[in-house]
């Protein structure tokens, strides 16, 4: 069984939000709700400053606060490291948004689902079709499931997660300057290991210790 | 790949072409029951087929399909009073109407003269539709040349001197540097590779590769965030002093390094060139052609001598020539380059000497002059280094000699059009595999490059400057100007009465232009166009169209064309840029166009029809096609839609691989090495040494003082036609004193095309996550030790008494005399209520007078001394 991770290149990210934007769509999310952010600032001071780049997203970590934190068993980490929610088990009690260190969880209630992109317009098609499509229940915690059902689907047909697209996240498809890499921890020839030997992969905030399973190089 | 339910009867992806910026991405939309809700890059061809995706406001793309704000039948102006803040009173009429209205008005004007009729180009959401055809549909009508264009969504703050001297050094619209084999890259107010310029996201994944390879990237940017933030080295400098640090080391390379690539500017530069006093040609009595010294055999010859042994050319030495001194052009080059001291740049640009001097050493020490490179069994010189520049240090009234300065240090070490080097985008596209339509440049007049395609006119052999004026823009007087400054010019009516212009424009056929608000001051630009009946094809109401639209009629969004033309014809900006295969990228409709709207090509088609042109503009596609087979030709007296000439063009060019290439919606084949790294090929010459510009001078000064034109008056600063890159100061610096001691700059910010993305919902709450997007950034300290603080909200205000509102964030990187702005923001239109006071305006605040503009290429002062203030 594969443990699922992910490697972002910080040298090669530009900034220019294709992950985030190809999330919203991938799971039609409503407005305000994110799966993929990028964390924008700074370091140092004038003239030698330098610009901080951090694409985030649930970190998928294998001794994750949330699964630690929910009452319910509702979020647990399933066989291939994804951590994941199960719907019918959460209550929305929220305690896993306040124990994840990384800020990776949102509160999905009919304030959230009742936004439109176009405020007073009404929803869209695409906003009405999405609900069907992808429908999130209401009273729950939603965040990143590393794009399981893409990854489960594709497997099913014979693809490889990190090699076929249609296997592989959807953030990692659209990145214009291939700063993200997909694929298996568990396996020490995966292209995301070499990476992060290689390139000294960090986690975010490693001393939470989560042991997540997003590496940054840079 | 996401729940299914019973509902769904369709899940399909289309391949199309992104139409959010002027790139032109291969993209694919998932459409769900006939409602597109993803956009994904083409992994097989995208850019140039390595398997990359789309940025953010690419995949953003789809609400321009689902935005109820679109316009959906023809709109027309019942209040005649014009102007920003005064309500159309807009009426919806039927397209028949709409159409016989522009017809009418249209044939009425092309009875008296059709340089009346004025038509803007479409860069606001191009690669969204035809790139060069609106130039010659103007032309069906009789418009004379490009003077009749003013700009699209782009505006003066883009390209014209990059463009000219793209053209004259390398035949193509752009320039980038050579990522696949470069070591060191300078990249001057420009985000190559970073995510702006043409064939963003190509550069993108090129450069990521580049530096994880290990490559140095300097940049001098007065901010470092795109391209400085991303940078080996961000240097801050003030905005329009490239020019200074580019000469200081260009006098570094010649007069204290004394290393160059000798043999490249004997072969490939009119340096050796022999010149009278007056600073001309001295040229052969009978062939007009440029002299040059062979010192093997101590004659002079004509420049393309083959007599003449390249490396036996003379750079230095005087010699006589029918009586007359002569000496190479060099010469008196070098000798100007002594003044500008590496000190003297740093007091101007606020990039410390110690600084210039460590990047000029580091240019000439990666250069690698006399190395060669073989690659796949092909030998070419090796010349690792690069200087690139576009938008930012070129949007200046000294663009010229910004753009030349930069472009000087790469002429000096031979490093432009061979590997590592800059490259054009190629100036060569082979024809696809079976197919026709070859573009290749061809060599003019003392040998300088002509490029296949141009867009408006070609920039060699440059025009001489003649009277009187025949367009609005007078390209006639001002011949280097891509797109022409004049129409925004606030003395444009003297401009007009002195140089006989009598064309005074009566009417504007626009597409999706935004020029009241994106170029410089509103209310001249108000003022200049307010008189015109405005025609603007459209996706919504957008600030020029409500404050002097006429007419709006609803155009469709890339998702629901039938483009088939986008990237053909733009090779030379949009195409692959480096060593990579060519892609062309065919858009396809993936949706039901939204209410009544229709493509503007077809619009195009059906007033040419009705104004009785058509049969012209077919015969100019005929022609550019150069459409050989009877069959496919378009005959006279046919009317087809753009789909149906689509059929008998792809056939033309695509041949037997038409259905395929229309199928998977995307064409790649092979470019030839030689193609890209062409320089040595091709036997032409770079005129670095701008002898044109003295024959420009001298006729513009005769027909001004014929006129009376009183140029002196209007502060045109004509001592810039020098053949010599020189040291100018910007105009903006000029107005800097004790209470406008800042220069607001405006930059290009990944997520944003102009203003036409600030209307998208996905890029709107995207852009307001960024703290810079929305925001006016101050360096840190300078802020603190004004009083000022993120999130305060402050008031810029220029000389002119124009001001704009904005709120404050503070940034280390960033020079402490400016302030930035990002985009177009500050927008009004009641019909873009996403994009409605989000961000500030930074184009307002750009005075329109005369000498706020580059004498020679028409560009925009893209710097403005401000003073600001708590709101």
């Amino acid at each position: 069984m594969p443990r699922w991770g992910m490697v972002i290149d910080v040298k090669r990210c530009i900034a220019c939000w294709g992950c985030t934007i190809a999330c919203k769509e991938e799971h039609f999310l409503p407005p305000g709700v994110f799966f993929n952010r990028v964390l924008i600032g700074e370091s140092g001071k004038f003239p030698t400053s330098s610009k901080l780049i951090y694409p985030i997203l649930c970190n998928h970590c294998s001794d994750a606060a949330c699964v630690e934190a929910c009452p319910t068993g509702a979020t647990y980490v399933r066989e291939d490291g994804i951590v994941a929610i199960d719907d019918e088990k959460c209550v929305g009690c929220r305690a896993c948004m306040v124990s994840c260190p990384y800020q990776q969880r949102t509160y999905y209630d009919e304030k959230v689902k009742d936004r439109e992109y176009f405020p007073g317009q009404g929803k869209t098609e695409m906003e009405i079709i999405g609900e069907k499509l992808y429908p999130f229940k209401l009273g729950t915690v939603i965040k990143c499931n590393f794009c399981t059902e893409r990854l489960e689907d594709g497997m099913k047909k014979g693809l490889t997660p990190g090699k076929d697209e249609d296997a592989t996240p959807a953030c990692v498809n659209i990145c214009p300057v291939n700063a993200r890499v997909f694929g298996d921890l568990d396996d020490p020839n995966s292209e995301i290991n070499r990476l992060i030997m290689e390139k000294k992969g960090k986690q975010l905030r490693k001393e939470f210790g989560t042991e997540p399973a997003v590496y940054y190089i840079d | 790949m996401t729940y299914k339910t019973d509902e769904i009867w369709e899940d399909k992806w289309v391949n199309t072409t992104c139409g959010v910026c002027y790139c032109g991405c291969g993209a694919k939309v998932r459409v769900v029951n006939g409602v597109p809700v993803k956009i994904e890059g083409i992994k097989e061809t995208t850019m140039g087929g390595t398997g990359a995706g789309l940025c953010g406001k690419g995949a953003a793309g789809l609400m321009y399909y689902h935005d109820p704000n679109r316009i959906k039948k023809p709109l027309l102006r019942t209040n005649p009073e014009k102007g920003i803040g005064v309500d159309p009173k807009w009426k919806e009429i039927e397209w028949d109407e709409a159409l016989d209205i522009i017809s009418t008005k249209m044939k009425k004007i092309m009875e008296d003269d059709p340089n009346k009729i004025l038509f803007t180009n479409q860069t606001m959401r191009a690669s969204d539709g035809p790139h060069n055809h609106p130039y010659f549909y103007a032309q069906a009508y009789g418009v004379k040349n490009n003077g009749n264009f003013i700009i699209g969504g782009g505006s003066l703050h883009c390209g014209n001197a990059c463009h000219m001297l793209g053209g004259l050094i390398h035949g193509a619209w752009s320039i980038a540097p050579d990522w696949r084999y470069t070591k060191y890259v300078l990249k001057w107010g420009s985000s190559k590779g970073t995510g702006s310029g043409h064939s963003a996201m190509t550069n993108a994944r090129l450069r990521a590769d580049a530096v994880r390879r290990g490559i140095k990237e300097i940049v001098f940017d007065p901010m470092g965030n795109f391209a400085g933030g991303k940078a080996t080295e961000w240097l801050a400098i003030l905005p329009g002093t490239d020019a200074a640090v580019g000469l200081a080391i260009a006098n570094y390379i010649v007069n204290i390094r004394g290393e160059m690539d000798e043999l490249y500017l004997k072969a490939k530069t009119n340096f050796v060139y022999l010149i009278k006093d007056d600073g001309t040609y001295m040229r052969h009595e009978k062939s007009d052609k440029p002299l040059v010294y062979d010192t093997k055999n101590g004659k002079i010859k004509e420049y393309d001598d083959t007599s003449a042994a390249w490396e036996d050319l003379a750079l230095d030495g005087e010699y006589e020539y029918n009586g007359e001194t002569v000496r190479p052009s060099f010469v008196p080059f070098k000798e100007h380059l002594k003044q500008f001291t590496v000190e003297w740049a740093a007091d101007i640009s606020t990039v410390p000497a110690a600084k210039i001097l460590e990047v000029a050493k580091g240019w000439v020490d990666n250069a690698q002059i006399g190395s060669t490179i073989t690659i796949e069994g092909k030998t070419f010189p090796y010349r690792p280094v690069s200087s690139v520049t576009f938008r930012g240090s070129q949007g200046h009234t000294n663009g010229i000699h910004q753009v030349a300065a930069i472009d000087l240090m790469a002429q000096l070490v031979g490093a432009e059009d061979v590997p590592g080097g800059t490259l054009g985008w190629p100036a060569i596209r082979r024809a696809y595999p079976g197919g026709h339509y070859e573009q290749t440049c061809t060599v003019g007049t003392d040998g300088v490059i002509v490029p296949s395609v141009f867009y408006s006119h070609d920039p060699w052999p440059v025009h001489a400057p003649s009277y009187p004026a025949t367009n609005m823009g007078c390209v006639d007087i001002w011949t280097h100007c891509t797109l022409s400054h004049i129409p925004y010019v606030e003395e444009v009516d003297y401009i007009h009465e002195k140089l006989g212009m009598k064309s005074k424009p009566e009417m504007i056929f626009g597409i999706s232009a935004n020029f009241v608000i994106s170029n410089s001051d509103w209310d001249t630009a108000v003022k200049n166009f307010k008189d015109c009946f405005v025609v603007q094809m459209d996706l919504w109401v957008n600030e020029t169209d409500q404050a002097i639209g006429d007419l709006i009629l609803p155009d469709v969004s890339y998702l629901e064309k039938d483009c088939w033309s986008s990237e053909i014809d733009a090779f030379f900006f949009s195409g692959s840029p480096s060593y990579e295969d060519w892609y062309v990228h065919l858009q396809k409709p993936v949706a039901k166009p939204i209410g009544e709207s229709r493509f503007f090509m077809d619009v195009y088609i059906d007033v040419a029809n009705r104004v009785g042109v058509l049969d012209k503009f077919n015969a100019k596609l005929n022609d550019y096609y150069g459409i050989k087979d009877p069959e496919l030709q378009i005959k006279p007296g046919e009317v087809l839609d753009w789909k149906q000439i689509g059929e008998r063009v792809l056939k033309w060019v695509y041949g037997p691989d038409k259905e395929k290439i229309e199928e998977q919606g995307y064409a790649t084949w092979h470019k030839p090495i030689e193609d890209v790294y062409w320089r040595w090929n091709i036997d032409s010459r770079c005129p670095v040494y701008m002898e044109y510009l003295i024959h420009d001078r001298r006729n513009m000064e005769k027909i001004f003082e014929e006129t009376g034109f009183d140029y002196k008056k209007l502060e045109m600063d004509m001592d810039q036609y020098t053949p010599l890159p020189s040291w100018f100061w910007p105009e903006s610096h000029k107005d800097l004193d004790n209470e406008y001691d800042l220069l607001a700059f405006s930059y290009r910010d990944i997520l944003h095309t102009n203003n036409t993305t600030f209307q998208n919902p996905y890029v709107d709450e995207v852009s307001q996550m960024c703290p810079y997007t929305f925001t006016i950034t101050l360096n840190t300290t300078m802020a603190k030790e004004r009083g000022f603080k993120d999130g305060d909200i402050i008031w810029i205000e220029n000389k002119y008494g124009v001001t704009e509102k904005g709120i404050v964030k503070t940034m280390e990187a960033q020079s402490p005399k400016v302030i930035g702005i990002a985009g177009q923001g500050g927008l009004w239109a009641d019909g873009r209520p996403i994009a409605k006071g989000k961000g500030a305006n930074f184009c307002k605040l750009l005075p329109s007078k005369l000498k706020y503009f580059d004498p020679v290429a028409g560009n925009m002062e893209t710097a403005v001394a401000v003073k600001i203030y708590k709101a």
